[in-house]
């Protein structure tokens, strides 16, 4: 664009009408003297506008730099005039419409006719200039690019030459830039990275398509980097492509790591000892181990058809939805229960279930993990542990009371034995040494009444002992009306003579126990209610049956003289305890029916108050 | 003889033959005049004893009591005197009883102010001892 223009001794611009030069002289102080045509056409102007004007005047000049209007002392023109700095070459732009036209301005001093001025030529240079100004925006861009790129990008040959590189930073290259342009991959990288990388070139070339591979890091350094290369065909070039290189070794990672756990979860869901299955939000199985057949029964082909809750016991559905639906909501985890499957066979078994769900990133339930486990031998276990105690218990129950009874006896052996027995030793000693013919008859006949009564009580301990062993005892289904009618026929006589009235009310009308014990306690109960009776009212007996918790209880209620009870109830069912003066009593009626209903496994207790009556209480256990 | 100086021979058991035979046992002894009030429960005993003054000039009385009877027994009759401190101090008390159990061996040591204890059976001489040691 260097125009030599020194040449030109006396340039007459309005002579100077060929070619595209826009010619314009000015005077010292930049008053244009000469314009030529193609100037005025070049700015806009008229000549006849232009003539005697200055051109800052007329023309506002834009920097090429910026694009900024400039002010009249910043143009050239001006400066040239100033600083006696000529022949210099400057880019303006002038504003036409919206477009900017730019023209490179040469300027240079002339002296004609005693004149001095200054020569300025230009020509429009607009499309050089939007040219560069669209290179230097596409250098930009690409620039950003560069920047914002995380990979190697290299321009390669055919044969596998570097021929150019960009990157973000320069650190990431293999070799610094001057050790690798221009050579090839072959003389760089090991053969077995060079090679099937310069096939690849070749091919995609040849097929004008894009390749990739993958390759571990050729420096000993950095085994454990992966790259991935990418060979891109350049858009209208035979023989260049685009070799992109891009550091995977996060990714290879984090598949590696996936693929690691993938396989973790594999081992763990096909080779558990819990039968696990995944099913959807609707229960339906979409995959399953061996276990859970092994559990269940069904393939797992017949487990993907079917919904969970298809083969779960009834009682057990409606928990089990709950909770899948509070987990499906998200308000639970996971929850375990225990619950019955119908096995395939048509049998239940008993599994504890315990279900979680996973969830996507957007917290949307996918599908439910379950995971089961055969609980039914330990179920079975607990069932024969739980039937185990009831009957250690019971055992331990009949124990106590044995040993209770025992004590009993020992009691009895000392109070009810001793006693009558210790009197006989003591009268045949006094029939030893008396010589009273009287005294001697009288004490004959008190050691006959001492043997009398030694038997009695022997016999009435016979009858106790015979209960203890209550082999010989029929059960049998006993109607207490029928029973209750038996045994008020045995006291029509005290009934009639005391005007008592007995009320039942039934509300058990039956139970499974030996019929003569039944009789026995209901005797024994009415025959204490009609004999200690209240002198100025008539005896009024309710017996009444109802069902208790385990058992049919038995009341007899009267309203006789009472039992003092703090004081007595220890020795209430007691052997030969009596505790009212002025009756005939044995005091063996209530130890008996307390043995006869103990040792069938039930209990008697008593409410009582004197004078205000009693209420006897047996409680059945019944055995069936 | 004035029968306010008779000692009185209190006897409470429930068992008639022994009652019998105490009464035998008590004819025999002739050092000094007795009187024998025997009762077959605690109850008429305590009975007797609040509607009767028993002090004599011929020595305290003195209680024979079983331990087992109906309505009262012998140990319940001493929660019953054991707070009539006059009535223990002019009185000497034996328990008889035919039981050898720990558990009423026990009992007896309750009652410090019950002068011994008679095993059943028992001979005329160990209650003539009785009667004759010194007031």
């Amino acid at each position: 664009m260097h125009l030599e223009r020194n040449s030109l001794s006396a340039p007459s611009a309005q002579t100077q009408s060929s070619g595209l030069e826009g010619l314009i002289t000015t005077s010292e102080d930049g008053t244009i003297l000469h314009i030529n045509g193609r100037a005025c056409a070049l700015l806009a102007l008229e000549i006849k506008d232009a003539k005697g004007k200055k051109l800052h005047q007329l023309i506002t000049f834009y920097s090429s730099e910026d694009a900024s209007p400039l002010t009249a002392k910043q143009t050239p023109f001006q400066i040239a005039l100033k600083n006696d700095s000529y022949d210099q070459e400057t880019i303006l732009g002038i504003a036409t419409g919206d477009t900017f036209r730019w023209f490179v301005f040469q300027i240079s001093p002339f002296a004609k006719e005693n004149k001095t001025g200054l020569l300025v030529s230009f020509i429009d240079v607009s499309k050089i200039i939007n040219q560069n100004h669209a290179l230097k925006d596409k250098q930009h861009q690409l620039q950003l690019l560069v920047a914002s790129l995380n990979d190697l990008v290299f321009e390669v040959t055919d044969t596998g030459v570097f021929k150019n590189y960009w990157t973000n930073d320069p650190g990431l290259l293999f070799y610094p830039p001057e050790e690798f342009l221009n050579k090839s991959l072959t003389e760089l990288f090991p053969a077995d990275l060079a090679i099937p990388t310069t096939q690849l070139i070749q091919k995609s070339l040849q097929l004008n398509r894009e390749f990739k591979m993958e390759f571990q890091s050729p420096s000993e350094q950095h085994r454990d980097k992966w790259y991935s290369l990418q060979i891109k065909p350049i858009h209208r070039s035979q023989n260049r492509i685009a070799l992109v290189v891009s550091d995977i070794t996060k990714q290879i990672e984090s598949t590696e790591k996936i693929r690691f756990n993938e396989h973790k979860f594999n081992q763990a869901f096909h080779f558990s000892g819990l039968g696990i299955a995944l099913t959807n939000l609707d229960g339906y199985c979409i995959e399953s181990n061996h276990t859970l057949t092994k559990i269940l029964g069904y393939t797992q082909e017949e487990l993907s058809t079917t919904k969970f809750s298809h083969n779960t016991h009834p009682d057990d559905v409606e928990r089990d939805i709950e909770l899948r639906e509070k987990l499906i909501r998200g308000e639970i985890e996971t929850f375990t229960i225990q619950k019955r499957y119908r096995h395939k066979l048509g049998h239940y078994v008993w599994c504890s279930v315990t279900i979680a769900a996973v969830f996507d990133n957007a917290n949307a339930p996918l599908f439910l993990i379950v995971q089961v486990q055969d609980i039914s031998e330990s179920k079975k276990n607990i069932e024969i542990l739980k039937r185990q105690k009831i009957e250690s218990d019971l055992v331990k129950m009949d124990l106590e009371t044995k040993v209770r009874q025992l004590e009993e006896f020992a009691n009895i052996l000392a109070h009810n034995l001793k006693g009558p027995l210790s009197n006989m030793p003591m009268l045949i000693d006094e029939l030893k040494v008396s010589t009273d013919e009287n005294v001697k008859a009288d004490f004959l006949d008190l050691l006959k009444i001492s043997t009398e009564q030694l038997t009695e009580t022997l016999h009435d301990l016979g009858e106790i002992l015979e209960l203890r062993s209550n082999k010989s005892l029929v059960f049998e289904d006993c109607d207490f009306l029928h029973v209750f009618y038996k045994v008020k026929q045995q006291y029509i006589g005290e009934i009639q003579q005391k005007n008592a009235t007995i009320s039942v009310e039934f509300n058990v009308t039956n139970i499974y126990y030996p019929k003569i014990y039944l009789e026995s306690i209901l005797s024994n109960l009415i025959s204490n209610a009609l004999r200690f009776t209240a002198n100025d009212k008539a005896p009024c007996i309710e017996i009444k049956t109802s069902i208790e918790e385990n058992g049919t209880l038995l009341t007899v209620k009267d309203n006789g003289l009472g039992i003092n009870l703090p004081k007595y109830k220890s020795q209430l069912f007691m052997f030969k305890k009596v505790f009212h003066r002025g009756f005939e009593s044995k005091g063996i009626g209530l130890f008996l029916t307390r043995y006869q209903v103990e040792s069938l496994g039930g209990k008697i207790d008593v409410q009582s108050k004197p004078n205000e009556g009693s209420i006897f209480s047996v409680k059945f256990l019944e055995r069936k | 003889m004035n029968q306010e100086n008779k000692r009185k021979i209190i006897l409470i058991d429930d068992n008639a033959i022994l009652r019998t035979i105490f009464g035998y046992m008590l004819q025999g002894f002739s050092d000094y005049p007795l009187e024998f009030y025997p009762f077959k429960n605690a109850l008429d005993a305590l009975d007797f004893l609040e509607s009767h003054d028993i002090s004599t000039s011929s020595g305290p009385a003195i209680l024979f009591v079983d331990i087992s009877m109906p309505f009262m027994t012998g140990w319940e009759l001493m929660d019953v005197l054991e707070d009539k401190t006059d009535f223990i101090n002019q009185t000497k008390i034996f328990i008889i009883s035919s039981s050898t159990s720990q558990s009423d061996q026990e009992q007896l040591a309750n009652y410090p102010f019950i002068n011994g204890f008679i095993l059943k059976p028992f001979g005329k001489e160990l209650l003539y001892e009785i009667l004759r040691a010194p007031l």
